[in-house]
């Protein structure tokens, strides 16, 4: 490229470093917080320092560790199977002919995204209901035992997961469905003139073009490992299950509610974000090396 | 790989470049009449052209200028503004921990005893006289009183159970079970004899809420800290808990309790709102408050529980409140939140500097507690337009219908400047006879009350994992997915979890 | 159309498969609509209902009386309008250059910015830096402090990136400069994804509430979501005295009205989706530009 169209390009990138300078370089001296005994009026660059003491306290209780491998296990599972979902709702969308069919179908899955945990929970756990929700009437019906899929150990993390996929997968659809959209419609035409059946277009075809969007999505999911869904455990879970489902985000929500515990929530996520951080330019890299796309 | 690690150095160089930027504002203060920040209750933000309010700074002499800040988020919203040194100069600390992180912060100022003396001597004396020295004592860190506790009568009254009775004539109980041997008769007959007549076993005698009276039979309550032999002890690891659970275990074996007591008898609601038993699932309840089960009379408005279970059982429907059960030992009773209200009345540090300003909230506030024209004012509003007088009782006149909180709009009680009115228990009597004579009635039996308010240096480190593991423990005890033979072994863990520190300086508190 | 019987029987479980689901998906939705239409004893009914018994809508009486809820709307559209176009302008102007592979620096300006995805300065430090920059109390506190989502311009660039190169190149041998090519050429091409950054955007605009409470005090400012947060705690005083506290039936109680906040807030929004769709169909043109 011309060495002049370099300087326009510099030029026209000015306006959005600025916005990060001011807007998130400028504030950035708050992770220092983590490493102080912040006193609200002294400001955080005033306040003594305190070194590691908070890191100590949050890995130094054993719940720490358990809240931790929730996390990584729930997360771990959206990952694996909630990822690929919203990628095979837009591909079968996308086989869709009758336009105004898939019209409706795609406004209408992506309609819980707008619904709230705090609301969803409640009409969940009447869904649920061992004894007035319609799952387990159909569960008796069969002859079964009615199970109360929220006090459940074994059950509890299935139903966050199958949650999740049931608000998001819809609204996670659209980027692919956007994606799908500029493919090349002369590649299956093209294709067809082979022989090749639709199975064979969805690989060889669909799959690639909107591989792009798929490898940058995978990336910053396989960071996202490390958070979980506040709202979501929080509004779901119930005492029977807070072995299973007790995560890291209800954890430092308990420990802030005992006063300002500012340091020791920067602290733990801190730890988080740097190991998302790690994980999401290990994906990168590793996805550079099996595709073209990536973060740089 | 080179541009990567010359990318980070840039990133250290902006980090370390811009940590020394925050800044600080200060707020400028009012012109001639004296201008007041509070920040109320906020149940909603108050009204500018209020009447209450505007009759209340007449009266005073001064401006308010109320802050609304989102109840829900109020922490943190209060806290932003704090580190930008705006801070109210009266507002309310709801919880210990951060009272005592705002005292040795400096983000109050202290009250200082001289001005108490000349301005603020009724709020002390009200304090002392309602709650006591003690009570008095928790607003003091640090050798300097910081905070003026806020008392609710309220909390005097226990929480009070309620029966089926239409059930229990139904299945042939002539009258209210008085023990525990008689609630469980009731309790295996509602499960098995079908109260609802509707063919089908899906009736249970209590719920989670009804706890409260089966803990009360055996002496105890949740998480609280009672006394034995002198000393404190933490309810949950103790014996009488053992005993109540063992006792919810064998209940739960036989079907009695409503499997779905784990997620909670209010469905997500209100805590006071006993929806399992509006539905008629259950026939024994202690949803709340004596107002939280008020049936309609002349006086009262008919309260949610009542309304709901009308409404979806029908009018043949009834229950009746009933003094809680005797356990074996005969001991019965239910929770009592207690007179301290745990929060604390508190001053900005900006008056520090402004001890004209301080002396005047004092005198205000002198005024709610000592003055009854006063405080009906900032309580109930403007006689005739608020509120009437009829033979000595005094009735609300708004059009609540309308508008469920009208009072906040208006800034009445502590959505206005009324923290402090709640501590004069005798105005609070003199203006509602009605409902204390129906309190008076339902509510007269004994209740279980936590006996240290004070703030434990090591709570916020130790408590809330020991809360979730208490919570945890107690439903898998009940459902006996946790046998009670392992009991030992989790009060040793508790103990291990911080519960020995922490009932070391509960005692150390409860000695002084 | 070639067609074979597996096509076939494909076809057809994909349309049972997707009606399901769609049932499966607006059961929620309509739940919130039963409830918001229900009385308060209804509404905490156990039993599973489809429809209100006696349907009112006093919860929507209730949302409606509110003196700023107009107002509410009106400032969320203008923060949309306002939001999304400068969302819209920033994104492509920090993607396009970044998505140019042998653009001096690229990968430092990357990291730089990836960077503020996992470290951020935190409440305190926003509120200082807003404050400071005197934005607190004006529109602009909810819109330049998330003017670049950093996700969605990275999908941007990506996109970018995915187009071939020798259509810029052409356009450049014809003379054109680097702005005109970006016009001309890129954004059209990108027109499905930019479509589904921009209703991101305006979604994130319209949910947002926490940023109002944060920094605006005057409550004709407020956005339409602070306002329905503000109606559902007014409807559930925190402290019930008994002097005013009152459960006439046809006051709805919070779950109602936080029903009925939930249709008031998200109808309009479901409107908007079916314009982008528009924009989801047009894959043409790459073969048509190429030709």
């Amino acid at each position: 490229m011309l060495r002049k169209n370099h300087r326009t390009l510099l030029i026209m990138l000015i306006p959005g470093l600025l916005y990060y300078l001011i807007f998130m370089y400028l504030p950035m001296y708050g992770i220092t917080i983590s490493f102080k005994d912040f006193n609200i009026i002294e400001g955080i660059n005033g306040s003594p320092w305190a070194g590691l003491k908070y890191y100590e306290m949050a890995f130094g209780s054993s719940d720490f560790w358990r809240v931790f491998k929730n996390t990584l296990i729930i997360s771990g599972l959206k990952l694996v199977i909630n990822f690929p979902a919203p990628i095979v709702l837009a591909i079968l969308l996308n086989e869709v002919r009758c336009m105004r069919f898939k019209k409706v179908i795609q406004t209408v899955t992506y309609l819980p995204h707008f619904l709230s945990w705090v609301v969803l929970a409640g009409v969940i756990s009447a869904f649920l209901s061992p004894s007035t929700g319609p799952i387990n009437a159909l569960i008796t019906a069969a002859g079964g035992e009615p199970i109360y899929f929220l006090a459940n150990k074994a059950w509890f993390r299935p139903v966050l997961v199958i949650s999740a996929m049931w608000k998001e997968i819809g609204w996670s659809s659209i980027i692919y469905l956007a994606a799908l959209s500029s493919v090349d419609t002369e590649l299956y035409e093209a294709a067809m003139l082979d022989g090749a059946g639709r199975f064979k277009q969805i690989i060889h075809i669909t799959l690639p073009s909107i591989s792009n969007v798929i490898v940058i999505m995978l990336i910053f999911a396989v960071g996202g490992i490390v958070n979980d869904d506040f709202d979501q455990v929080f509004n779901l879970y119930t005492p029977a299950v807070y072995s299973v489902g007790d995560v890291l985000s209800t954890y430092v929500y308990r420990i802030g509610l005992e006063g300002m515990q500012y340091s020791l929530s920067t602290a733990i996520g801190l730890f988080k974000n740097v190991i998302a951080f790690v994980l999401v330019l290990g994906t990168n890299f590793i996805a550079g090396k099996i595709s073209d796309y990536g973060l740089w | 790989m080179k541009r990567i690690v010359l990318g980070i150095l840039v990133l250290c160089l902006l980090v370390t470049a811009v940590a020394g930027c925050g800044s600080k504002e200060e707020t400028s203060g009012g012109d001639t009449v004296m201008e007041i920040k509070w920040l109320p209750q906020c149940d909603s933000p108050i009204n500018e052209d209020s009447p209450v309010i505007a009759a209340l700074e007449e009266k005073f002499g001064v401006k308010f200028n109320f802050v609304y800040l989102d109840r829900t988020k109020q922490t943190e919203l209060l806290n932003v503004r704090i580190a930008s040194l705006d801070i109210p100069d009266v507002f309310r600390v709801q919880e210990s921990t951060s009272f005592n992180t705002y005292s040795t912060q400096g983000v109050l100022s202290e009250i200082p005893d001289d001005l108490l003396q000349s301005k603020g001597k009724a709020i002390y004396d009200t304090v002392v006289a309602n709650g006591g020295e003690r009570v008095w004592k928790t607003g003091e860190v640090g050798g300097k009183q910081y905070g003026i506790p806020l008392l609710n009568m309220q909390g005097t009254y226990p929480l009070v159970p309620i029966w089926r009775d239409d059930w229990l004539a139904k299945v042939g109980i002539e009258k209210i079970p008085e023990t525990i041997e008689e609630a469980e008769a009731a309790f295996v007959k509602f499960t098995n004899e079908d109260p609802d007549g509707n063919g089908q076993k899906d009736t249970y005698g209590l719920s989670n809420l009804g706890f409260y009276a089966v803990y009360g039979a055996y002496g105890t309550q949740e998480q609280i800290w009672q006394e034995k032999d002198g000393k404190l002890e933490y309810s949950s690891a103790s014996d009488e808990m053992r005993e109540a659970l063992t006792t919810l275990n064998r209940w739960y074996q036989m079907g009695l309790i409503d499997p779905e007591f784990i997620s909670g008898e209010n469905k997500g609601q209100a805590w006071s709102n006993a929806v399992s038993f509006w539905n008629g699932k259950i026939g024994f309840s202690v949803p709340g408050m004596y107002y939280n089960v008020a049936p309609p009379t002349d006086m009262l408005q008919p309260s949610v529980n009542y309304t709901n279970f009308k409404k979806l059982q029908g009018d043949n429907a009834t229950y009746k409140e009933a003094a809680p059960f005797k356990g074996p030992d005969g001991k019965s009773g239910t929770l009592k939140w207690g007179t301290f209200s745990t929060s604390y009345m508190v001053f900005g540090r900006d008056l520090a500097n402004d001890m004209e300003k301080f002396g005047k909230i004092l005198e205000i506030n002198n005024e709610l507690v000592s003055n009854f024209d006063s405080y009906l004012l900032a309580v109930r509003g403007i006689e005739g337009e608020h509120y009437k007088v009829e033979n000595d009782t005094y009735i609300t006149l708004m059009d609540s219908v309308q508008d469920p909180n009208i009072s906040a709009k208006l800034g009445l009680s502590a959505n206005g400047i009324g923290y402090v009115a709640s501590n004069n228990f005798d105005f609070l009597k003199r203006s509602t006879t009605d409902k204390f004579a129906y309190a008076d009635e339902v509510a007269s039996f004994y209740g279980y009350e936590n006996k240290m308010w004070g703030n434990l240096p090591s709570a916020a480190q130790y408590m809330p994992g020991l809360d979730s593991k208490i919570k945890e423990a107690t439903t898998l005890f009940i459902t006996g997915e946790k046998p009670l033979s392992e009991w030992d072994a989790y009060v040793a863990d508790l103990y291990a979890s911080g519960l020995e520190q922490l009932t070391k300086e509960a005692n150390e508190w409860y000695a002084q | 159309m070639i067609r074979t019987r597996g096509e076939k029987i494909f076809t057809v479980v994909n349309y049972i498969f997707l009606t399901l689901l769609a049932v499966l998906m607006i059961y929620p939705f309509w739940d919130i609509v039963r409830i918001s239409l229900s009385t308060p004893a209804e509404a905490a009914k156990l039993s599973f209902t489809l429809f209100p018994k006696e349907p009112t809508t006093a919860a929507y009486a209730q949302v409606f009386r509110n003196e700023f809820i107009w107002q509410g709307y009106g400032n969320t559209i203008i923060r949309i309008l306002l939001g999304m176009p400068l969302q819209l302008v920033l994104m492509v102007a920090t993607a396009y250059p970044l998505s140019k592979k042998d653009l001096p620096y690229r990968n430092v300006f990357t990291l730089v910015i990836v960077f503020t995805m996992f470290f951020t300065g935190g409440l305190i430090p926003n509120y200082l830096l807003v404050k400071s920059l005197h934005l607190d109390n004006t529109i602009w506190a909810l819109i330049l402090p998330g003017a670049i989502p950093t996700f969605n311009m990275l999908i941007v660039r990506n996109n970018f990136m995915s187009i071939p190169t020798s259509l810029e190149e052409s356009a450049y041998i014809d003379g054109a400069g680097v702005v005109r090519t970006l016009w001309s050429i890129i954004l059209p091409l990108s027109m499905p994804i930019l479509m589904t950054v921009a209703l991101w955007g305006l979604v994130g605009h319209w949910n947002a509430w926490f940023d109002c409470l944060l920094y605006i005090s005057d409550p004709d400012k407020y956005v339409l979501q602070a306002i329905l947060r503000k109606i559902i705690i007014e409807s559930a005083p925190q402290f019930g005295d008994m002097a005013v506290m009152t459960t006439e039936d046809n006051v709805p109680s919070a779950e109602v009205v936080k029903a009925a906040t939930i249709m008031v807030s998200t109808l309009p929004i479901l409107v908007v989706y079916p314009f982008i769709q528009k924009y989801f169909v047009k894959g043409v043109m790459v073969g048509s530009l190429k030709g």
